[in-house]
């Protein structure tokens, strides 16, 4: 096994550490990436990541420096080729197939220019050690390079776990080339005559259920420039806009982590209507420039890789420094001969993407498939042989990686590079790629290439070491440039705000489902529940239609229905679900704290066995984790609009909650007084005011007091008019909701009314009753329920709603063959 | 040398008002060698809060424009006076071998055929399967000279199906025309499109008008007319012919063309996104005259 030596430094010097004290470090690693975990979105964890860098010298890094920072520039040459003057073709260099059958290559691109004629500002190479010790380059990524969020965490927990290593060994840091990246995102709105402070940098990230999200909210919080999705975008006038609470900001530069496709409906022909209606005529206007420039994906075609020594020499007038693996086109005939003729030697690949499929197609490793696969990949290449290239598999070094134990395993190493105005920088580190091997017989075909993380394969950092001791430098605290205090917070956009106030609503939701819950569960694991009068009204207060068939024959089950069963549409599954996915999307808003516990909201073990007691156990952990992250936002959360709306949220949602537990609990009043003094004990433990009733009324209870306490009581924070209070509170820093305004807003207005009736109530009025039935109880309970589901929907439509967007309309004569 | 004057209008009628709305137009006049624009007006109501005028890879121009105030509804109206010419088609038996456009156009070494090679492949809207391809080697027979060819292809097309309004969607691929063998100009020019390319031969999507005739003894009906689509494809040492498979004509002088592109899709008249609006309904009228 032959491994290379810079790898075998490093392992001595921590052979030095004993067992105890490594396991030690690679724990520390593990509670670093955990902290910031990115890939729970990807099902796995960041456990993937080994705790021993690759290693590259000084000397190798000078060519891998060069290489890379070529290819960055070559490939920018060629797009400004194939979307301008198309020379390379128009001299016979390439086949036309290469950008007319591309799907990648962008008609309505052409003629467009990016600022200072760059079109790749981030790019990315994946590249191999060879047994030789030669690199060679297995892939680009030049349209929305995965990975820089990853190898920023990894350092991030690599070298907190081995500081003194870090140091000693001069490691060259990461931070300088964020610089750089930033600076040149910076740098391209001020030459498009970007007003300064007003417009700004935007990274646009993907959706929230991409695996590459996590990632983009680690890049948008490092640079420290907004995180805003599609949805966030306003183009009015050919200018595009931030859509925040305080109104439409000017954007500049849009640093976009979605694919061309994915940019403009109205020119990309998608016809779902996704993305910034018209941005592909502010860019033409010179209104916004965006990185990477649209149109890059064609870079990626696999089948340019043949062509690059050519292009390099003929666009650079430079010899391409970096080779690619050999790859054949087999649209070329005695190329095909070549490949078929021993077809266990190559990997097969689309020459282009498939058209609507974002992803890259899996390439196939002949040798590794089943006869069967082999054939109909045979029979696939015959039929149309210019849709296919063919990669040479290669023999690659082996690194070693833990598990245990130092165990071999094949490595990519993806570098980062970036283009400015200024000139191209590569990234001195990037993210290592493994997969552990079980023979000595590595190719090509089993380095990863794809972008995620999956089961099989792990992250590693990669330190390049420097010769002379390396400067401090962090991005976090840019050295000479005062900070001024300041209390705002930046901006909000309205697609934060509504998932922070659905957040709160979510909140109070599983807040009150879970007290139910336990309610019910409390008195079913009680042997004489059948005799318990109050729990039909518990259930029926608790669970919804689709449980109730299954009431009456089996209460237990249809407990369990409702908790667990993820299905169940009105079930506390799917509350917990949601609460799940809006910390998710809010990762980039929220502390790491919140985040934390809001990503494993309600995941606790599920109870076994039977019986209503089992579910106990489990409704605390439900219960707990909302007292955690009540206390955890109160906490951590500026009082800014973030906070504001996650706290109307769960106000709203919690009186109304409660209003509803009174009617379902208090709306009768039964003759026997056991049964109306057991009632009153379940609102009073199910509303959580128990305890101060208690101690304010001693042990007897009587309904007069227990409607105060949690209706009218301000001073109880259960109650209904406290969270009115609250919301009014919360409501008078909303943008155009000033109080101090002599006229109220329509908003204010409908909160005084509810606080006003809630504190006029006659309490002694509302529990009288008629034919057992508290009507006037009744009456304004509704009327309650109302008026706070209509302050809810005047804040959607204040702050919050998006107004539907249909999809692309053709006007066309085949429409209307009637007229 | 006929003279036409083209109205065109389009009117969207909103349910609901419309909060914004995006558009982009095929419809401004370009300048091609059988044609000449006397004059052209457009007239958008409400009044875009701002347009663009670009210049498309296919020299198409086009206008984009957005109406950002509220609107329930939207109309278009071009108005445009053309000479129209006929152009020499090129003669049987005396253009070149077919194999030999695809292979030339493998590797272009010039503006032209370079601009020719980029009809050649498949397109959004004109893909292509064997079946398609099948179709087309019926006609495209071994070392057949490729105006023949192609024009055998366009009269089969237009004996072999059948004008049907209103049993196509827009983009319906190729392959499904030549499975259901109904459809309207859009269809047949797709199908014309995909056979062609499947070869990779040169072909393009040619958008504009056809004058027609009324019924004898009826009176012409205003606004009856259509938009109308067929097929260009490239022959070396002539240059690009007109062919329209849903007439089986070649294409003359009343073919008055507005735009072209790979497909429909390069091309649609006029396309938008709205914010708002709910259902509408959509009127487009069109009329061709004869001036002189």
């Amino acid at each position: 096994m032959e491994c290379v030596k810079t790898d075998d430094t490093f392992i001595k010097s921590i052979s030095a550490l004993s067992k105890v004290e490594f396991e030690h470090r690679c724990r520390r690693l593990h509670n670093v990436l955990d902290e910031n975990d990115l890939s729970s979105s990807m099902g796995g964890n960041h456990k993937g990541t080994d705790p021993i860098p690759l290693l590259i010298t000084a000397e190798e890094w000078k060519t891998l420096e060069a290489g890379v920072a070529q290819r960055a520039r070559l490939f920018n040459a060629l797009a400004n080729d194939i979307y301008g003057e198309q020379r390379l073709w128009k001299n016979g260099k390439l086949p036309a197939a290469l950008l007319f059958a591309n799907p990648d290559f962008l008609q309505v691109v052409w003629n467009v220019h990016p600022v200072g004629g760059i079109f790749v500002n981030l790019t990315s190479t994946d590249v191999a050690r060879l047994k030789d010790g030669s690199f060679v380059a297995i892939s680009d990524h030049l349209q929305v390079p995965d990975g820089l969020g990853r190898a920023l965490e990894n350092r991030i927990g690599v070298s907190r776990a081995f500081p003194e290593l870090f140091r000693s060994m001069q490691t060259e840091r990461l931070a300088g080339f964020f610089k750089k990246l930033m600076d040149g995102l910076n740098a391209m709105h001020k030459n498009i005559g970007g007003e300064g402070e007003t417009s700004k940098v935007v990274l646009l990230a993907s959706s929230p259920d991409n695996p590459r999200r996590a990632e983009d909210a680690v890049i948008a919080r490092y640079l420290g420039i907004p995180l805003v999705e599609n949805d966030d975008l306003a183009i009015r006038n050919m200018q595009v806009y931030m859509k925040t609470l305080m109104g439409l900001k000017k954007i500049g530069t849009i640093f976009r982590r979605v694919e061309d496709g994915m940019c403009d409906p109205l020119e990309l022909r998608i016809d779902s209507g996704e993305g910034a209606v018209g941005l592909i005529s502010s860019v033409r206007a010179g209104n916004v420039a965006i990185a990477n420039f649209l149109g890059t994906g064609v870079l990626e075609t696999p089948m340019f890789k043949m062509f690059l020594p050519e292009i390099c020499r003929e666009l650079l007038g430079e010899e391409l420094l970096l080779r690619d693996v050999e790859t054949l086109w087999l649209g070329n005939a005695t190329d095909a001969e070549r490949v078929l003729a021993e077809p266990e030697k190559w990997i097969f690949k689309k020459a282009f993407r498939d058209e609507g499929n974002f992803k890259e197609v899996e390439p196939k490793a002949f040798a590794t498939m089943t006869n069967t696969a082999q054939l109909a990949l045979l029979q696939a290449v015959d039929s149309a042989p210019d849709q296919w290239v063919a990669e040479r598999s290669m023999e690659v070094s082996t690194v070693y990686a833990y598990r245990g134990e130092f165990t071999p395993a094949v490595s990519l190493m993806r570098f980062f590079a970036v283009n400015t105005t200024k000139g191209t920088s590569v990234m001195p580190g990037g993210l290592g790629i493994f997969k552990f091997t079980e023979s000595n017989a590595t190719s090509a075909a089993s380095v990863p290439t794809g972008c995620t993380v999956s089961e099989e394969l792990g992250e590693k950092d990669i330190w390049v070491l420097s010769e002379n001791p390396v400067a401090n430098f962090s991005l976090l605290a840019p050295a000479g440039q005062a900070i001024t205090p300041s209390r705002a917070g930046g901006d909000l956009p309205s697609r934060a705000a509504e998932n922070l106030f659905r957040l709160g609503r979510a909140l109070s939701s599983s807040n009150m489902m879970a007290r139910i819950a336990r309610g019910i569960a409390v008195r079913l694991s009680d042997e004489s529940w059948m005799d318990m009068p109050e729990l039909p009204w518990i259930l029926k207060a608790g669970l919804t239609d689709e449980s109730q068939s299954r009431l009456a024959q089996d209460p237990e089950n249809a407990l369990r229905y409702f908790i667990l069963r993820k299905d169940n549409k009105n079930g506390m599954q799917c509350v917990l679900t949601e609460i799940r996915e809006l910390g998710m999307q809010l990762r980039d808003r929220i502390s790491e704290d919140l985040w934390l516990y809001l990503n494993g909201f309600g995941i606790a073990e599920v109870p076994a066995g039977t019986g209503a007691a089992a579910l106990l156990p489990y409704l605390k952990e439900v219960l707990s984790d909302s007292a955690a992250v009540a206390g955890l936002a109160a906490d951590s959360m500026t009082r800014g609009h973030e906070w504001r709306f996650l706290e109307l949220g769960r106000e709203i949602e919690c009186a109304i909650r409660t209003l509803r537990l009174v009617k379902s609990l208090l709306y009768t009043a039964p003759t026997d007084e056991m049964t109306n003094l057991r009632l009153l004990q379940a609102v009073l433990e199910i509303g959580d005011g128990l305890m101060t009733y208690h101690r304010r009324y001693g042990g007897r209870l009587q309904v007069v007091p227990v409607i105060d306490l949690l209706l009218s009581d301000e001073s109880n924070p259960r109650s209904v008019a406290y969270q009115v209070a609250k919301l009014r509170k919360a409501a008078k820093h909303l943008p155009g909701n000033d109080q101090s305004e002599t006229t109220f807003s329509p908003l204010d207005r409908e909160l005084m009314r509810v606080l006003a009736e809630l504190r006029l109530a006659n309490i002694e009025q509302l529990a009288e009753t008629i034919e057992n039935k508290r009507e006037n109880l009744i009456k304004l309970v509704d009327a309650q329920i109302n008026s706070i589901e209509r302050i809810a929907e005047i804040v959607n439509r204040l702050y919050l709603s998006h107004a539907p967007r249909a999809g692309v309309f053709h006007a066309t004569t085949t429409d209307v063959s009637e007229v | 040398m006929p003279i036409y004057q083209v109205d065109h209008e389009t009117v969207y009628d909103y349910r609901l008002p419309v909060l914004y709305s995006n558009h982009l137009a095929h419809m401004l006049p370009r300048t091609v060698s059988r044609q000449n624009w006397i004059s052209h007006s457009i007239k958008v109501d409400p009044n875009p809060t701002i347009q663009q005028e670009r210049l498309d890879i296919f020299g198409n121009r086009v206008l984009a424009f957005s109406i950002e105030q509220e609107h329930t509804l939207f109309r278009f109206k071009t108005t445009g006076i053309v000479d129209v010419q006929e152009e020499k088609p090129p003669k049987q038996g005396e253009t070149m071998k077919w194999e030999d456009v695809t292979k030339l156009l493998e590797r272009p070494t010039s503006d032209e055929t370079l601009d020719a090679a980029m009809y050649a492949y498949a397109s959004p809207f004109a893909k292509f399967d064997e079946s398609v391809r099948n179709y087309a080697l019926e006609s495209f027979e071994q070392d057949r000279p490729i105006f023949d060819a192609a024009y055998e292809l366009m009269t089969r097309i237009y004996t072999d199906c059948k004008y049907t309004p209103g049993v196509t969607r827009i983009g319906a691929q190729p392959q499904e025309i030549l499975r259901g063998r109904k459809g309207v100009c859009q269809d047949f020019a797709h199908l014309m499109i995909g056979c062609m390319r499947s070869l990779h031969l040169p072909c393009r999507y040619v958008s504009g008008y056809l004058r027609t005739h009324p019924c004898e003894g009826q009176p012409k009906l205003v606004g009856a007319d259509a938009t109308h689509a067929w097929v260009s494809t490239y022959i070396p040492g002539h240059g690009w012919v007109e062919l329209d498979p849903t007439n089986n004509v070649l294409g003359g002088n009343e073919h008055i063309i507005l735009a072209w592109g790979r497909d429909f899709g390069d091309v649609s008249p006029l396309k938008g996104v709205i914010t708002g609006g709910g259902e509408h309904t959509l009127k487009v009228s069109v009329n061709v005259d004869v001036k002189e």
